[in-house]
């Protein structure tokens, strides 16, 4: 057995493992007999003006007076930092049972008390200081300093969710554990006895563009957000088409659902022709305590949208900025302002409004910078230059999944156009991607690209494989490696040998690509010599190999 | 005994990969290729005439065709080739010369190789090679086929070559190794390893080389002063290399 004394050493130094560091004994977490902290919302979506709130929640039976409380920010960049950001008046009171919201002008139902409270995104804190001294904290986020929270601070919570102390009353003694960040509820207790929620963000269709007249499938997750068990069968998930509301499916989670399960519910839906369509999901459950968050509504393109990418340049090298050409695949014109260019980060660019409509057929470019581009390409049709702001900067590495970034186009209402999750590792320094026959991305033959045009067609090449021209000069030091295998889309991998059978270098690693392609081959990448490529190539799926040989010189005269 | 010995080695020494005037015979050319791609002297003064084709890699393209000739006089060594190789966009005419000296204890020599392709360009290679035996048995070689270069460069890199070789009971042996052209000097090396065998007139050789795996077997035949090869190299990848040879000797 150890000494006692050990045994309280190795206990604390247990106790502030499992808790985190720094934590914070003497802070008063909830007093007593009072009104409690219930909900905070430090950090509204987009503008945070007048949408911040603090909620206080009187558990207890009777009424309580809040003459002379004193609600306090406190800034957790330094110690001592409180400031005063509203007090009591003689005629404020929390109901028993009831709430008390202190909040901006914007804050939905209005405040009782309204008043501006500038709160910091963390680490920062809230007081209530009692006329008679009691205090009770809230921190969040990571703190240095100990005077800023009770125990543990609470998470610092996403833009646009509160922290809300759950259930109402909860009292452990800890921020870490008394608060969640939770869908803001000013006014309405945190958390209900029934409440089925379709969870944000999970409604979606799949595939996110159906084919015109094939199945597809809308998936959602529901989840039980109350403290009482849902049994199975007591809920209903409809979906209806707008703008009619005709109700198309309905359906039941299978299983009972306890307090915080989730569910994902999957709608098998017929093939419909093309265009974009509205759908409303609502999530139905009698003696449902919070309708908000019950509907979800998402519009679903079916079939192409009316723009197609075309063509990426994510790293330039020219000083031309990054550019993405569109092609109008409609029969209709359509207007630079109704579409939204984004990235992976969903930084919504929105194109110039000012610019010509795009005609049926034409190409357009949606550029980072519109001076430097048309200073790189003169020639081009500059009333097709859109400039997007913000630009939504393109990632030029690949992450695990070989996915440098994903170019997404919508219409101004969310509709899907078009989206090209792209690699970055199928191009050379400063070649564009260029999408090519059968939908595939490619290296663009051309290295400047072809803004504002269509790809350059890549001739048949007669034995598979073709070097141009096969002696590479200091002069002429770059070459075109072209190839045509039997299939339409095939895995391709190019190689070079030296004389001696030496394997020199991988020119293309093993790439889904068109049957038909083209890459460059520069000088500057190889010793002088004499050289074999060897082509190897095997189809999308199934068997067969297809190889091909050219040999090729690098020199240093004419 | 013992320059019989030294002959038969030198036969067999050089083993890395040359360019127009490579010979089938065990290990790389022999004879007057050998003095004429490496700069290594034969110890013998034989005169020989040999005439040279190849298809490397299985691509009309890269086929070579030679022509070379070797004699010595005491320990004077020297020889003079005539290649075309390869086809007309790509392809090259080379004339090579060679000289050196050569005893039982040891030689060296010296080749300079110069070449006109189809646009014109020209240029020329200098180096040298030498050898010294190790006992009885065997015998360690070293060349730098290109030591000094000058105008267009040469269709294939080739850096410091060393070797050695083992003969007894009929069987010989070699290990050499060879500097791989990159862009940092001396990281990479090549390996090259194989066995022969003389029953009589037939020779008969398989050989091993890494970067990447892949092997050559071949078989050559002498009836008095005439002499036939045939060589047959795989490679995992491209199509198999093959060289044929014919050459008459002054015994």
């Amino acid at each position: 057995m150890l000494p006692a004394g050990i045994r309280r050493a190795v206990a604390a130094v247990w106790a502030c493992s499992i808790a985190g560091a720094p934590t914070s004994d003497a802070t008063p977490c909830a007093p007593p007999l009072r009104p409690l902290i219930a909900e905070v919302l430090y950090d509204a979506a987009g503008d945070d003006t007048g949408l911040e709130f603090v909620e206080l929640f009187n558990p207890h039976p009777a009424p309580y007076a809040l003459a002379g409380v004193r609600l306090e920010a406190g800034d957790g960049s330094g110690a001592g930092r409180w400031t005063l950001r509203w007090t009591g008046s003689a005629s404020d009171s929390v109901p028993a049972g009831g709430r008390f919201v202190i909040g901006g002008a914007r804050v939905v139902p209005t405040p009782q008390a309204v008043v501006g409270l500038d709160l910091q995104n963390g680490p920062d804190a809230v007081r209530c200081v009692w006329p008679d001294g009691v205090t009770e904290m809230l921190g969040w986020g990571e703190h240095e300093f100990g005077e800023y929270f009770c125990s543990s601070p609470a998470p610092d919570v996403a833009s646009g969710q509160s922290l809300a102390r759950t259930p109402d009353d909860a009292g452990s003694g800890s921020n870490l554990v008394d608060f969640r960040p939770a869908v803001p509820s000013p006014g309405r207790s945190n958390q209900v006895r029934r409440d089925l929620a379709i969870v944000a963000g999970t409604l979606m269709p799949e595939p996110e563009q159906p084919p015109p007249f094939a199945a597809w499938r809308l998936r959602l997750t529901v989840q039980n957000a109350g403290t009482e068990t849902i049994v199975a069968g007591a809920a209903r998930i409809e979906i209806a088409a707008l703008p009619d509301s005709m109700v198309v499916a309905g359906l039941a989670p299978n299983a009972a659902l306890l307090p915080g399960d989730r569910a994902e519910i999957l709608v098998e839906r017929p093939g419909l022709d093309a265009g974009k369509r509205l759908f409303a999901v609502a999530a139905r459950l009698d003696g449902d305590e919070r309708p908000a968050n019950d509907a979800d509504s998402i519009r679903v393109r079916v079939g192409p949208g009316p723009l197609a990418i075309t063509e990426i340049q994510f790293h330039p090298a020219a000083g031309e900025g990054e550019w993405v050409e569109v092609l109008n695949r409609s029969a209709f014109s359509h207007q630079a302002a109704d579409f939204r260019l984004s990235d992976r980060q969903q930084v919504d660019g929105v194109p110039g409004s000012g610019a010509a409509p795009l005609a049926a057929g034409q190409y357009a470019v949606l550029v980072q910078n519109r001076v430097a581009f048309l200073t790189r390409y003169p020639a081009v049709d500059s009333s097709r230059v859109w400039s997007v702001e913000p630009w939504p900067s393109l990632n030029n590495n690949d992450d695990e999944h070989r996915v440098a970034d994903v170019v997404t186009l919508r219409e101004a209402d969310g509709t899907l156009v078009d989206r090209v999750p792209y690699s970055a590792a199928e191009t050379g320094p400063g070649i564009p991607l260029e999408r090519g026959a059968g939908d595939l991305w490619a290296a663009a033959p051309e290295a400047s690209g072809t803004p504002l045009g269509p790809p350059r067609v890549v001739p048949a090449v007669a034995g598979g494989l073709e070097v141009e021209p096969r002696r590479l000069t200091a002069a002429a030091g770059t070459g075109r490696i072209r190839w045509t295998v039997p299939w339409p889309r095939a895995r391709v991998a190019l190689d070079l040998y030296d004389l001696a059978g030496r394997h020199r270098a991988t020119l293309l690693a093993e790439t889904l690509v068109s049957g038909r392609g083209e890459r460059l081959l520069s000088s500057g990448d190889l010793d002088a010599g004499l050289y074999v490529i060897v082509l190897s190539a095997r189809p999308e799926s199934g068997d067969g190999v297809f190889t091909a040989r050219r040999a090729v010189r690098v020199g240093g005269g004419r | 005994m013992r320059a019989c010995v030294v002959v038969m080695i030198l036969a067999l020494s050089t083993p890395a990969r040359a360019q127009e005037f490579v010979a089938p015979t065990p290990a790389g050319p022999a004879g007057v290729s050998a003095i004429l791609e490496h700069g290594l002297p034969p110890v013998g003064a034989e005169a020989r005439i040999e005439a040279l084709a190849a298809r490397w890699h299985g691509l009309p393209e890269l086929a070579a065709r030679s022509i070379a000739y070797g004699a010595g006089w005491r320990e004077l060594r020297w020889a003079v080739g005539l290649s075309r190789f390869g086809d007309g966009e790509l392809g090259w005419s080379a004339v090579a010369v060679a000289t050196g000296l050569a005893t039982e204890a040891g030689g060296a020599a010296l080749r300079l190789c110069a070449r006109r392709d189809a646009p014109g360009n020209r240029g020329v290679e200098c180096g040298g090679g030498a050898w010294a035996p190790i006992g009885r048995h065997a015998r360690l070689w070293a060349a730098v086929p290109q030591l000094w270069t000058e105008g267009e460069p040469p269709p294939l890199a080739r850096w410091l070559e060393i070797g050695a070789i083992a003969e007894g009971f009929g069987i010989k042996a070699w290990l050499s190794r060879t500097a791989v052209p990159s862009r940092v000097r001396g990281v990479r090396a090549d390996h090259f390893a194989g066995i022969a065998a003389d029953t009589g007139p037939i020779t008969t050789w398989v050989s091993l080389r890494d970067r990447p795996p892949r092997g050559s077997l071949g078989v050559t035949a002498a009836r008095g002063a005439l002499r036939l090869g045939v060589e047959v190299e795989s490679h995992p990848v491209l199509p198999e290399t093959v060289r044929l040879g014919v050459s008459w000797g002054s015994r």
